[in-house]
């Protein structure tokens, strides 16, 4: 799914990075869907004619949220520097080797194995959503706005958003993450043509209808964000795993 | 222990096997096919594709029913935990490997994104606290 430049004066909170140079990419990324939505004027565009009929409205939002968010980001980036400065830190993040917890204390739950993906989500409450309640997902912790960590199907999914802090953040070429793709989790099912069926009633994108392979049935979905997910169904001649002959 | 798959599209498969297994220590499972190869890592199943035309009885790489063809890249990844992240970025930069960033420390971990030779992301991460830790498999 093709990010729409007019997302640029959709969003109500604005992803902002305390540094100048960020701050400088989302003007000229807001400046730019000013233009588009010029140019777009004139047509039957259908869930943003209304948005942008003020531009300049639009614009002076997300400038406004733009502002509020660097300060606070700025507010907590003093606030760590002095933590830092004060050692807390470094008696909470040890470099070491974090102890095993004692066992039944609420972080031994937390520590497992699972293979790891992290997956980019514009907008982290729906992703959440739609993991937990459509691919049974559970939610392991949520720091919103900018993550959240999921277990499932054997993974552990961690979401992020782009242009928010930790994962999200832009590269040092101001380059932002994005979701999408064609690289993808695959999650085993029992009958993957009864499981797109009920996707699918439920409202949920399918990129590609099931298809046979060369040992396995599968269809691809779509999250809200637009990431593919492989659901596959093993059929004859499927190698389960490294122990396999 | 659970053994699950992701799905990386590549450009040229042994090209990818030889990235995976020499620099990151996959081991390669199956490459039936030119265009098809299965490695892992710990509880992970790296399955590498390429493109293949519609009609082609491998069913993973081919075009979307709408005619978009798959391809590398993104920003979607898999992440390996390592123990020391400045060793290991060292070692890998001298074997010429390209990286998007820089080690950036983040709230549960230190992390830095290196490219397979398609231009797919990997992610290596040395945690620093217990929740990002994964647990000896």
């Amino acid at each position: 799914m093709a990010a729409d430049p007019l997302d640029a004066l959709r969003l109500s909170v604005v992803p902002v990075d305390p540094r100048p140079e960020f701050t400088a990419a989302l003007l000229r990324r807001i400046t730019s869907a000013a233009a588009e939505a010029q140019t777009r004027s004139n047509e039957a565009v259908t869930g943003t004619s209304e948005e942008v009929g003020n531009i300049g409205l639009a614009i002076q939002r997300a400038l406004d949220n733009a502002e509020q968010m660097q300060a606070r980001m700025q507010a907590r980036a003093a606030a760590i520097d002095e933590l830092i400065a004060s050692g807390a830190l470094e008696r909470h993040v040890s470099r070491q080797p974090a102890p095993r917890p004692p066992q039944g204390a609420p972080i031994a739950a937390r520590v497992r194995d699972n293979p790891t993906v992290r997956y980019f989500v514009g907008d982290l409450d729906a992703a959440i959503e739609f993991y937990c309640q459509r691919l049974g997902f559970g939610e392991e912790l949520r720091s919103a706005p900018a993550f959240a960590m999921l277990y499932g199907g054997g993974f552990r999914l961690l979401l992020s958003v782009p242009g928010l802090p930790g994962a999200g953040r832009p590269l040092p070429d101001g380059t932002v993450p994005a979701a999408g793709g064609s690289n993808r989790i695959t999650l085993q099912v029992a009958d993957v043509t009864a499981a797109i069926a009920e996707l699918r009633a439920a409202g949920v994108p399918i990129r590609a209808d099931v298809s046979a392979g060369v040992a396995v049935r599968q269809a691809l979905i779509e999250d809200p964000a637009g990431n593919l997910v492989e659901l596959y169904e093993p059929t004859a001649g499927y190698h389960e795993g490294p122990s396999a002959p | 222990m659970s053994t699950v798959s992701v799905r990386y599209i590549v450009d040229d498969v042994d090209a990818a096997i030889a990235f995976y297994r020499d620099r990151l220590g996959f081991r390669e499972l199956m490459h039936p096919d030119p265009a098809f190869a299965m490695l892992t890592h710990g509880d992970l199943r790296l399955v590498l594709v390429a493109p293949v035309p519609a009609g082609h009885p491998g069913g993973g790489s081919r075009p979307m029913p709408d005619g978009t063809a798959q391809r590398p890249g993104g920003w979607n990844r898999f992440m390996l935990q390592v123990a020391d992240l400045a060793a290991a970025v060292g070692e890998l930069r001298a074997a010429g490997v390209t990286f998007r960033n820089e080690i950036v420390d983040g709230i549960g971990a230190r992390q830095v994104m290196i490219e397979d030779p398609s231009g797919n992301p990997v992610e290596l991460f040395e945690p620093l606290r217990a929740e990002a830790r994964l647990a000896p498999g």
